[in-house]
């Protein structure tokens, strides 16, 4: 199938790449860009391991097609961290042990970041839901959801 | 060197009725050999892989490991792991 | 190692340090099984049965092959003729030969210069199939009119005249159980069903396989043991094993599933028949669910006699475990998991390994103990209520200890069970009071825990940092309890370990990480090579001192005089006798190999309160509580991890999960929105109890703790709702229609 030219901007770079019309955002982004933070857990939008930015938009970037990243801003796991150093829930997640095997890791820490920028001030049940398109199958999301709280109050007390 | 080898019950057939065996055997591989020559048809099992518990502490069989005196010898199924 | 020494303080042991992988696995640094790409590599596709059970007349891939970029297509007939025995089950497994067993079966695979190509090129390929008939369910397979799954299946353990279905059959006990019976105040049956389950590993299984026409091949894989896959691939494609090097890569979680091969033989045979070009396999998530893991289905009948203060008198169980085509269930792990955590004078243990057409069954996590622990736990509470007697009470009164001989044999040298019921009876938890339509539940779970085949390596880099390799992957934080280990052993920190995992040509043979060993093996491997080198470091310095060897002794990162008799020296630091090391004799570097002794057994109670709703049936789990004996904490934090995530399938494995199957026997929810794995919002925080009797044959007292976890949890929500609802329910999973029918009619009817 012929291939469409794409331009888009990831993590703050300009990136451009040719797509077959049947590749998802996600299949672009791995196989491209080599950006493979993003992970395929389900292609079908139920895991959420592929969770990316979207023109600010928290999606699960397997239901999205890459053409469709034309004159688009994305934000992936790769450009989380800042350059000095790693995102508050990043170093949190390492500190509190709220990962094990890693897998679903880079698509939980963007939607959680997607969630404190939004409401930096978030109730358990808040994560708890927020994060229920997010599958864990290692910690039982105990961990995950005391870091992501901890990085709450974290921001808040040097806001 | 008399050890004691303990045999899950549906071995009994092939063993005379009997469960509870009292061999000589110096090593793993010599008890092995003891049972394949006495009970012939005890053969495909311990082809088939077993584990042992020797004094209670379980192992994968090594034919090198030799038996203390008076040993009590679990043959168990091989175990599997997650 | 002697007991009293477990009792030292420790430096580094207990702490809970970053792990040393961290950064790449929060930053998307980490490479998994899809992650890697290699130059002119093909993409893999397999086509699958669409039937239960058919007979294959034909295959024609002439279409498929004709189409631009597609490389190669294999199927059963590039496998080798020849094998037998559990390599054939293996090969039929990887690919079908004259039939397909179940929905899924692979048939064919193809490699082509794109995925989308292969996946077109699947599509044109034409199989003839006969449909034959299916059984699906255990107690249907067991029935001797069944359809035969596979004929001549039965080994040499089966009695006559069962089911053609039985694949192997297991009978062991201990003491007269009618004489136990008959001594009984108490004694009471029940039958109880569980419904397979999948892994549920997010990372779908994937590899990259390179292999030549002079049989010297590659591979990257996604797996809990890559000398696993690297002999089972040699074995069925019948190449000499150490001609293929297998890379494990960082493992997107495994719990069992990732300990076998499914596409990697495909992946190789595809390779050296596209004439050596790397090729990549990644399965979806429905072949997952189709084709992998999942674990047993199980229907069990259990029989237990109890005096009326409460001490069981015999106990009988006779489980039917379904493994999927080809055998294989833990049904002979469930027995001896069944009864393990009490001491009863007269035990009976009755198994059926049966055949069906589904997916060959693979290990997950405590293989047959969580089935087990549903049957006896569900019964124990049961009893517990008729009594009136208090449920920990009455564990207590009967848990095994140390010396007293366990249900299935050998005896328990030291163990913590009596030390775990007593942390759950004054955890808070116990005594929160409970409103309407909450119940609380009980129920202890076992496992035996291994050792293995174990391969170690340790070297000192020229500044005294330490270089640790280890063949076992790292799926929850291995990496960091070992570093712990070995700066405990040196008396050096933390930070300066490194630890790799190594391919399979850079160490001896090693099992997977499975059977809770990874922290217990490779921790008493890594002590013993590093002990080897630390001597290496006392002979020098003693050469140094020109001073008996013995007189050097080794105390927290330095060489010191043994004491005042041996002379007046400084002592010396290892970064020092690091970097004189090419002066003295060159590298430094210890290894141990053995298959790993001295496990100890593991036990885990858990309390779970739930709400269930009478009008829809939801049940919420409102808290739960682990406690578990750990042996020793090495990181404490990733033991709380393991009990809470093992806490958390197991929650699913009793609420959600099962595998749902059509009249036509195919699976009909093969996807995560159907087969649904729990979610942050349905649970609460899962809280633990780290119970520490140190294992007195680890050198830190490692016990292995990833396993035990899974099992308690599907009797203590099946105790938790029968106390809120007055219903018991015997069959798993207990869904909201089951429970609102439960609830309706007073029973699951099972």
């Amino acid at each position: 199938m012929t291939k469409i030219h794409v331009k888009t901007n990831i993590n703050g770079d300009k990136v451009e790449f040719l797509a077959d019309p049947r590749e998802t955002l996600l299949d672009c982004l791995r196989d491209h860009i080599g950006l493979t933070g993003s992970k395929e857990g389900c292609g079908t939008g139920d895991c959420g391991a592929c969770s990316c930015i979207f023109d600010g938009d928290l999606v699960s970037s397997c239901l999205v097609l890459g053409v469709e990243a034309e004159g688009k801003s994305i934000e992936t796991i790769e450009g989380m961290a800042g350059e000095k150093e790693l995102h508050p829930l990043q170093k949190k997640f390492i500190e509190m042990a709220a990962l094990q095997c890693g897998f679903c890791t880079p698509g939980i820490l963007i939607a959680a970041k997607a969630l404190l920028d939004r409401n930096n001030d978030p109730t358990e049940s808040e994560v708890r839901y927020w994060l229920a398109g997010n599958l864990c199958r290692c910690t039982g999301y105990d961990k995950i959801i005391k870091a992501v709280m901890e990085t709450a109050r974290d921001i808040r007390e040097t806001a | 060197m008399a050890v004691k080898v303990y045999l899950w019950s549906s071995l009994k057939k092939f063993t005379n009725d009997q469960d509870i065996l009292t061999l000589e055997a110096k090593s793993i591989g010599e008890l092995l050999g003891v049972l394949e020559r006495d009970f012939p048809g005890l053969k495909p099992f311990l082809d088939g892989g077993i584990s042992f518990a020797i004094n209670g502490e379980l192992s994968n069989p090594n034919s090198n490991e030799l038996l203390p005196d008076g040993a009590e010898i679990y043959l168990m199924q091989k175990l599997k792991g997650g | 190692m002697a007991k009293d020494e477990l009792a030292k303080e420790f430096k580094y042991i207990g702490t809970r340090p970053d792990r040393p992988d961290g950064f790449d696995k929060v930053t998307g640094k980490a490479k998994y099984g899809a992650d890697v790409a290699a130059v002119g590599m093909l993409h893999g596709a397999v086509l699958r049965s669409p039937y239960a059970h058919a007979r294959i007349k034909s295959i024609n891939f002439e279409k498929a092959a004709k189409l631009d970029g597609v490389k190669a297509i294999v199927t059963r007939d590039d496998f080798p003729v020849g094998i037998d025995g559990d390599t054939l089950k293996l090969l039929e497994n990887t690919i079908a030969g004259e039939f397909a067993y179940y929905d899924g079966h692979a048939i064919a695979a193809v490699a082509a210069t794109s995925v989308h190509i292969a996946k077109e090129a699947i599509n044109e390929i034409e199989v003839e199939y006969e449909v034959l008939p299916h059984v699906i369910d255990v107690d249907e397979a067991i029935k001797p009119e069944a359809p035969v799954v596979r004929e001549n299946a039965g080994d040499f353990s089966v009695p006559e005249g069962c089911s053609p279905n039985v694949a192997s059959y297991i009978e062991f006990g201990i003491g007269d159980i009618n004489s136990g019976f008959d001594k009984a105040d108490l004694v009471k049956s029940g039958r109880f069903k569980t419904e397979a389950a999948h892994q549920g590993y997010i990372e779908p299984h994937a590899c990259m396989a390179q292999l030549d026409h002079d049989g010297q091949g590659e591979m990257w894989v996604c797996t809990q043991g890559h000398w696993y896959i690297r002999q089972m691939c040699a074995s069925v494609l019948g190449l000499e094993a150490s001609k293929l090097c297998v890379t494990p890569s960082e493992i997107g979680g495994g719990f069992g599933g990732k300990t076998t091969i499914f596409i990697e033989p495909l992946a190789l045979a595809l390779s050296k028949k596209s004439g050596g070009r790397p090729v990549k396999i990644v399965m979806s998530r429905a072949e997952v669910l189709r084709a992998t893991g999942p674990t047993a289905s199980a229907s069990m009948d259990v029989k237990i006699g109890i005096t009326k203060d409460g001490y069981l008198t015999s106990g009988l169980v006779e489980f039917r475990m379904q493994g999927g085509a080809f055998g294989g269930s833990p049904v002979s792990e469930a027995l001896q998991c069944a009864f393990a955590s009490y001491n009863m004078p007269a035990v009976h243990h009755i198994g059926y390994d049966i055949l069906a057409n589904r997916p060959r069954a693979a290990a997950y996590r405590a293989p047959g103990s969580p089935m087990a622990a549903f049957a006896v736990e569900s019964l124990i509470d049961e009893i517990c209520t008729d009594l009136n007697l208090d449920p920990i009470d009455v564990r207590l009164k009967n848990a095994v200890k140390e010396g007293d001989k366990s249900s299935y044999g050998p005896k328990f040298k030291k163990i913590g069970l009596i030390e775990t019921l007593e942390a759950t009876k004054d955890h808070p938890n116990y005594s929160i009071s409970l409103g309407d339509n909450q119940g609380r539940g009980v129920a202890a779970g076992y496992w035996m825990n291994h050792g293995g085949e174990t391969s170690v390596s340790v070297s000192l880099a020229e500044d005294g940092s330490v270089n640790v390799t280890v063949g076992t992957p790292d799926i929850g934080g291995s990496r960091a309890s070992i570093a712990l280990m070995t700066a405990e052993t040196y008396g050096i920190p933390y930070n300066s370990v490194r630890v790799n995992i190594a391919e399979t040509g850079a160490l001896g043979f090693n099992e997977p990480t499975h059977g809770s060993r990874a922290t217990l093996a490779s921790g008493k491997a890594v002590y013993e090579a590093a002990n080897q080198t630390i001597s290496e470091m006392c002979k020098r310095v003693a050469k140094k001192w020109q001073i008996d060897p013995d007189a050097v002794l080794w105390d927290n990162g330095y060489a010191k005089p043994a004491g005042p008799n041996a002379g007046d020296f400084s002592p010396i630091s290892i970064k020092q006798i690091a970097s004189e090391m090419d002066q003295t004799g060159g590298p430094i570097a210890g290894h141990h190999e053995a298959s790993i002794r001295g496990v100890g057994h593991s036990f885990g109670v858990h309390i779970a309160d739930v709400e269930v709703d009478p009008e829809t049936g939801r049940i919420t789990v409102l808290r739960y509580l682990v406690a578990q004996d750990a042996g020793r904490a090495i990181h404490p934090s990733y033991v709380e991890g393991q009990f809470q995530g093992g806490a958390v399938q197991g929650i699913g494995w009793a609420l959600n999960e099962e595998y749902v199957y059509g009249t036509d026997g195919c699976l009909q929810n093969a996807a995560f929105l159907d087969y649904r794995i729990p979610v942050a919002s349905d649970l609460p925080n899962i809280d633990t109890v780290i119970v520490e009797v140190p294992n007195p044959d680890h050198p830190f007292g490692v016990r292995g703790v990833g396993e035990t976890g899974i099992a308690p949890p599907l009797p203590a929500l099946a105790n938790a709702v029968a106390a809120a609802t007055n219903v018991r329910l015997r069959s798993l999973p207990m869904s909201p229609a089951k429970v609102l029918k439960a609830i309706k009619t007073g029973s699951d009817g099972c």
